[in-house]
């Protein structure tokens, strides 16, 4: 009788004992993944900016050097003061950025509540207490302390049961309460993202171009070897350049790679910022779908997080992770 | 000043700024020998690195409230999640330490009790 009740009780805790693990963790963990790409792309758009003026100096010391009068560059007022500009825009950048990573932070934090079984480990300990009590009470039997006792075999199940459904449902009621607030703050992190967008695109156009002119200054003055970036560009075609190049048409081809990738990260600076809009925008469709308990889609988070991922990449010169 | 000025005026800054870093190395090797020209050019460079710093950091400034909103809204939002979980964690952890304390009392029962 009395396990037949056990039972019946554990089937009905069992019955009512969902928790969205599963979903949580899929959105989680792809909520971190963009949020981690999207602030990337401002962080190193931050760390070009603040490298500008020392690159600049480096340039200039490196033309105006000729033969017999080479003199090393040296900080005036004006560098001191053109850094420091430099620095302010730089930290402006930075600070979007570390709104990202807040959120990125959030995001992590969901998904290691997801991936925390709850009821498991609260059922569990529950479950040890009273075997731990019945072992206990039948020691203190037989040591005379006390007289016999009921044994809690039936109860225990039954409590630990319970535990583990309120715990289930507590932390259901966690992930939503989770999901609906770090859908909030993508709101307002994306809403700012969507305002400066062309912002961004446009710093990062004038900083390529930049770049574009340093690297430039390198390889025209020998300071730069063009063998990295011409085997590079080889590896895919199944080639590898020799250690030893003529000079003169190696530097082309690596100025040339160079111009190309300028002009390619110039082109897609805008996408990068928008795609990072788009990736926050279909993580918040998934909140949605999360917080009414319908399957999620996904397919649309990772649509975006592929192209976010490749615009960072060519905005950044590198090869898209795996 | 309206934003469109505004708008227009970081445009021309953009446009100087990347003219003269274009041609900041031709020019400064054409005013090879003559150092006043050189550090006119220089001068130039930086003058309008800054204005272009000062016109972008400008224009961002004037949404930082609202980032720093943005942060603080992504900060409860990691700090709920978080202390959710350790509530939770601190719960089952409660219970676990008391089925070891109970455990440790039905050893000293046993070693207490009659032998054999």
């Amino acid at each position: 009788m009395s396990k037949a009740l056990t039972l019946a009780a554990l089937m009905l805790l069992a019955a009512c004992a969902t928790v969205p693990r599963g979903p949580a963790l899929t959105l989680g963990e792809a909520g971190a993944a963009v949020t981690s790409t999207s602030q990337a792309s401002l962080t190193g758009l931050s760390d070009d900016i603040a490298l500008i003026a020392a690159r600049q100096m480096v340039r200039t010391a490196i033309i105006k050097c000729v033969p017999g009068n080479c003199a090393p560059g040296k900080v005036t007022a004006q560098v001191e003061a053109g850094a420091l500009d430099a620095q302010k825009l730089s930290d402006a950048l930075l600070l979007r950025a570390r709104a990202l990573g807040k959120l990125h932070d959030a995001y992590a934090a969901f998904a290691d509540e997801a991936r925390y079984d709850a009821p498991g480990e609260l059922q569990g300990a529950v479950q040890r207490l009273f075997t731990a009590t019945n072992a206990a009470a039948a020691a203190a039997t037989a040591a005379g302390f006390f007289p016999a006792v009921p044994a809690l075999a039936v109860a225990g199940p039954i409590a630990s049961g319970l535990a583990g459904q309120a715990a289930a449902k507590a932390q259901a009621r966690r992930l939503k309460a989770g999901s609906v607030a770090i859908k909030a703050a993508n709101a307002r992190i994306a809403d700012i993202m969507a305002a400066e967008q062309g912002r961004y695109a446009e710093i990062a156009e004038d900083v390529n171009n930049n770049l574009d002119n340093i690297v430039a200054t390198l390889f025209e003055n020998d300071m730069a070897d063009p063998l990295p970036s011409i085997a590079a560009f080889e590896a895919p075609l199944g080639l590898k350049p020799p250690a030893k190049l003529p000079p003169d048409k190696a530097r082309a081809a690596a100025m040339t790679i160079a111009n190309y990738q300028n002009w390619m990260t110039q082109k897609t600076a805008g996408d990068v910022y928008a795609a990072n809009v788009a990736a926050l925008a279909a993580l918040r469709d998934e909140h949605d779908n999360f917080e009414a308990g319908a399957p999620l889609q996904m397919s649309d988070v990772e649509h975006s997080l592929t192209v976010l991922a490749g615009w960072v990449s060519i905005a950044r010169g590198v090869a898209p992770a795996d | 000043m309206t934003d469109t000025s505004e708008a227009e005026k970081l445009q021309q800054v953009r446009r100087a700024w990347r003219d003269a870093d274009d041609q900041y190395n031709a020019d400064i090797l054409a005013a090879a020998g003559d150092p006043t020209l050189t550090a006119r050019i220089e001068a130039n460079w930086w003058d309008l690195f800054s204005l272009w710093s000062k016109r972008n950091t400008a224009a961002l400034e004037k949404n930082n409230a609202a980032v720093a909103a943005a942060y603080d809204a992504a900060k409860a939002a990691n700090d709920k999640v978080e202390a959710g979980r350790a509530a939770a964690e601190k719960l089952a952890n409660t219970v676990a330490g008391v089925a070891r304390v109970v455990t440790a009392l039905g050893t000293l029962f046993k070693a207490v009790g009659p032998k054999g």
